[in-house]
C-alpha cells in the first residue's frame, strides 16, 4: 500500500490526518504487515473455528 | 527514608499484628514520604489521604476488638489509575476521561478493602496503558528513582517508581503485554501477572480484553503472593474469570527447589536485542536456582517473534475497538506516543485479528506442550537497561521483540524479579514463568531466589 493509498484509508476509516506523523504511521503499518506471515497456523480452520469464544451466561 | 517505609509488606504486616505499630501510624509514615518525594518522581495522580487515615483509624479500631481481618488489614497500598474506585477520579491519565469518576470499585480493588488494606491513591501509568514517557500528556510521566533520565517502565509506571521509592509497600497493576513486568524490572521491584482469568477484569479500563491481566506488585515476591491471595479468586460478573480452584501462594514459599525443573529458554536469552548483561544475569540465576536444588534444563519455545506479532496485533485490534470513536473526534487530545500506537490497530484487517486469536491458541499450546515436563521456564526480564526517555520510539515492538509478550499470549502467570544491577547502575531482572494455575509456584521459586540473593535487594541510590 503506497503512502497516498494508506491517506485514501485513513480518511474512510475517519481518522484526521492532520493528527498523526503520516510517514511514521505508514512505515509502521507496513512493517506489521510484513510480519503478519507468522500468524499463519498448522491448522487455521480448526483453531478459527473455537473463535469468537462466546458465553451466552455472561450477559444474564 | 522512615524506618517503617523501608520495611517489605510483610514485615509491616508482622508488626501490625503483633500491635507494634498501629495502621495511623504506618499509613501516615507513607503520606509523609509521598509528600515530600512525589513532587521529584510522579508516582501519585491522585492522593486520597485523607481516606486514607480514615481507613486506617477503622483498621485500627477494628483491630483493637479482636477482629484482624489478614495479613493486609491496616496495610497502605495504592492503585494503578486503571483501576476503578468509586468516587475517586480515575483517568487512565489521559485527557479523554480527565472527569471521569465511576461509580463503583474495581474488583480487585474490593476485594482489597475487603481484606482491609488502605488506598493511599491512584497511581500515575502511561495514557490508556499503551503510551508514554509523554511530555505532552494529561500527567508528568513517573520518573525512574535509578536514573531520571531513563524509562521507569510501563504501562504501570507509578506502582514501580512509588514501590522502588518507598512510598508505597505494595500495589495492583495490570499487564497487556509486560506492563507490571516492565516497571517491576526498570524500578527493581517485584511484580506477577497472574494467570489470565485468575484476577477480575471488572472495574480495570480495557485495553485488550483478550490479554488484559491484573496482579500485584510489590517488593518482594512473598509481599506479592500476600497481595494476590486477596485479590485472585472467581467473580461471576467477569466473564473471562475463571473458577478454577488455585492454591494459596503465600503459605507455599519456602527457601529451597528441590524437585523443581527450571526450563531455560536460551533462545529468547541469546536474542541479537538482548543485551550481554541481561543473559549473563539470567544464567547467573539459573545457578543460584540449580544450587538451591533446581534441576536445570534447556528448552526451546516457539519464536519469539511470533509471540510479539501474536500480543501486537490482538492487542491493538482491540484497543483501537475501544478507542476508535475518541480518536475520529478528539485525537488531538491524545499525546502522540499513545495517539500514534493506537492509531495502528486501525489499519489492522479483521481477518488478521482473527488469525492472530487463532495463532495465540498454537502458541498457548506450544508454550503448554513445552511445561508438561517442566515446572517453571527462566528468560530475561527486558531486553537490557531501561532506554533513555528521549529515545524511546512509538513503534518500538516492531524493532525489537518483546520478551514479555510471551506470557501474555500463552496466559501464563510470570514474574518478574530483581537479578543485579548492571554497569550502567540499572536494575536487571529475570522472569519466572509457570503453568496454568501453577502461579504459587511460580511465586515459590521467585521467593526462593530472592532470598538466597539477599545483595540484590537494594534501594535506588538517590533513596538509601
Amino acid at each position: 500500500m503506497t503512502e497516498q493509498e494508506f491517506l485514501t484509508l485513513m480518511r474512510q476509516i475517519g481518522l484526521d490526518t492532520q493528527d498523526h506523523d503520516i510517514e511514521e504511521l505508514h512505515a509502521a503499518y507496513l512493517r506489521l504487515v510484513s510480519l503478519f506471515d507468522r500468524l499463519d497456523t498448522k491448522s487455521p480452520r480448526a483453531e478459527a473455528k473455537a473463535l469468537p469464544v462466546f458465553d451466552p451466561r455472561s450477559v444474564l | 527514608m522512615t524506618e517503617l517505609t523501608g520495611y517489605s509488606l510483610s514485615r509491616m504486616s508482622s508488626l501490625l499484628a503483633a500491635g507494634e505499630i498501629s495502621s495511623v501510624e504506618l499509613t501516615q509514615a507513607h503520606i509523609d514520604r509521598i509528600e515530600s518525594l512525589n513532587e521529584t518522581y510522579n508516582a501519585f495522580v491522585h492522593p486520597t489521604f485523607e481516606l486514607a487515615l480514615e481507613m486506617a483509624r477503622a483498621a485500627d479500631a477494628e483491630m483493637a476488638l479482636g477482629r484482624r481481618r489478614g495479613p493486609l488489614h491496616g496495610i497502605p497500598v495504592a492503585l494503578k489509575d486503571a483501576f476503578d474506585t468509586k468516587g475517586i477520579a480515575t483517568t487512565v491519565c489521559s485527557r479523554l476521561y480527565s472527569d471521569r469518576v465511576p461509580e463503583r470499585d474495581a474488583e480487585a480493588w474490593w476485594r482489597l478493602q475487603a481484606a482491609g488494606a488502605v488506598l493511599l491513591g491512584k497511581l500515575e501509568c502511561t495514557e490508556l496503558c499503551l503510551g508514554g514517557p509523554s511530555e505532552d500528556g494529561l500527567v508528568p510521566h513517573a520518573t525512574n528513582p535509578w536514573d531520571t533520565e531513563r524509562y521507569a517502565g510501563g504501562s504501570s509506571s507509578g506502582a514501580g517508581v512509588a514501590l522502588a521509592t518507598r512510598m508505597i509497600p505494595g500495589a495492583l497493576g495490570s499487564d497487556t503485554g509486560g506492563s507490571i513486568r516492565i516497571p517491576a524490572t526498570f524500578c527493581g521491584v517485584a511484580g506477577i501477572k497472574p494467570t489470565y482469568g485468575l484476577v477480575s477484569l471488572r472495574g480495570l479500563f480495557p485495553l485488550s480484553g483478550s490479554l488484559d491481566h491484573a496482579g500485584p506488585m510489590a517488593r518482594t515476591s512473598r509481599d506479592c503472593a500476600m497481595l494476590l491471595d486477596a485479590i485472585a479468586g472467581h467473580d461471576p460478573g467477569d466473564p473471562v474469570s475463571v473458577t478454577a480452584s488455585v492454591p494459596t501462594s503465600a503459605e507455599s514459599l519456602v527457601d529451597d527447589l528441590q524437585g523443581i525443573r527450571v526450563g531455560y529458554v536460551r533462545a529468547f536469552a541469546e536474542d541479537a536485542a538482548v543485551s550481554t548483561e541481561a543473559r549473563q544475569a539470567t544464567e547467573a540465576a539459573l545457578q543460584v536456582m540449580q544450587s538451591l536444588g533446581a534441576e536445570i534444563r534447556e528448552v526451546a519455545l516457539p519464536d519469539i517473534w511470533d509471540f510479539t506479532v501474536c500480543n501486537s496485533t490482538i492487542m491493538m485490534s482491540e484497543a483501537f475497538a475501544i478507542h476508535g470513536a475518541d480518536f475520529r473526534t478528539r485525537a488531538g487530545e491524545v499525546s502522540a506516543l499513545t495517539r500514534a500506537r493506537i492509531t495502528l490497530g486501525a489499519f489492522i484487517r479483521a481477518e488478521d485479528y482473527v488469525r492472530a486469536q487463532a495463532k495465540r491458541r498454537e502458541l498457548a499450546r506450544a508454550t503448554a506442550e513445552v511445561m508438561s515436563n517442566i515446572d517453571v521456564l527462566v528468560y530475561p526480564a527486558a531486553l537490557g537497561d531501561p532506554p533513555r526517555v528521549d529515545e524511546i520510539k512509538p513503534f518500538y515492538f516492531l524493532e525489537t521483540p518483546l520478551i514479555t509478550a510471551p506470557a501474555n499470549v500463552a496466559g501464563v502467570p510470570a514474574a518478574s524479579v530483581r537479578a543485579g544491577i548492571s554497569g550502567a547502575g540499572m536494575p536487571m531482572g529475570i522472569q519466572i514463568t509457570g503453568r496454568l494455575f501453577a502461579d504459587a509456584q511460580v511465586l515459590r521459586v521467585a521467593h526462593a531466589y530472592e532470598t538466597a540473593t539477599p545483595a540484590f535487594d537494594r534501594a535506588p541510590g538517590c533513596i538509601s
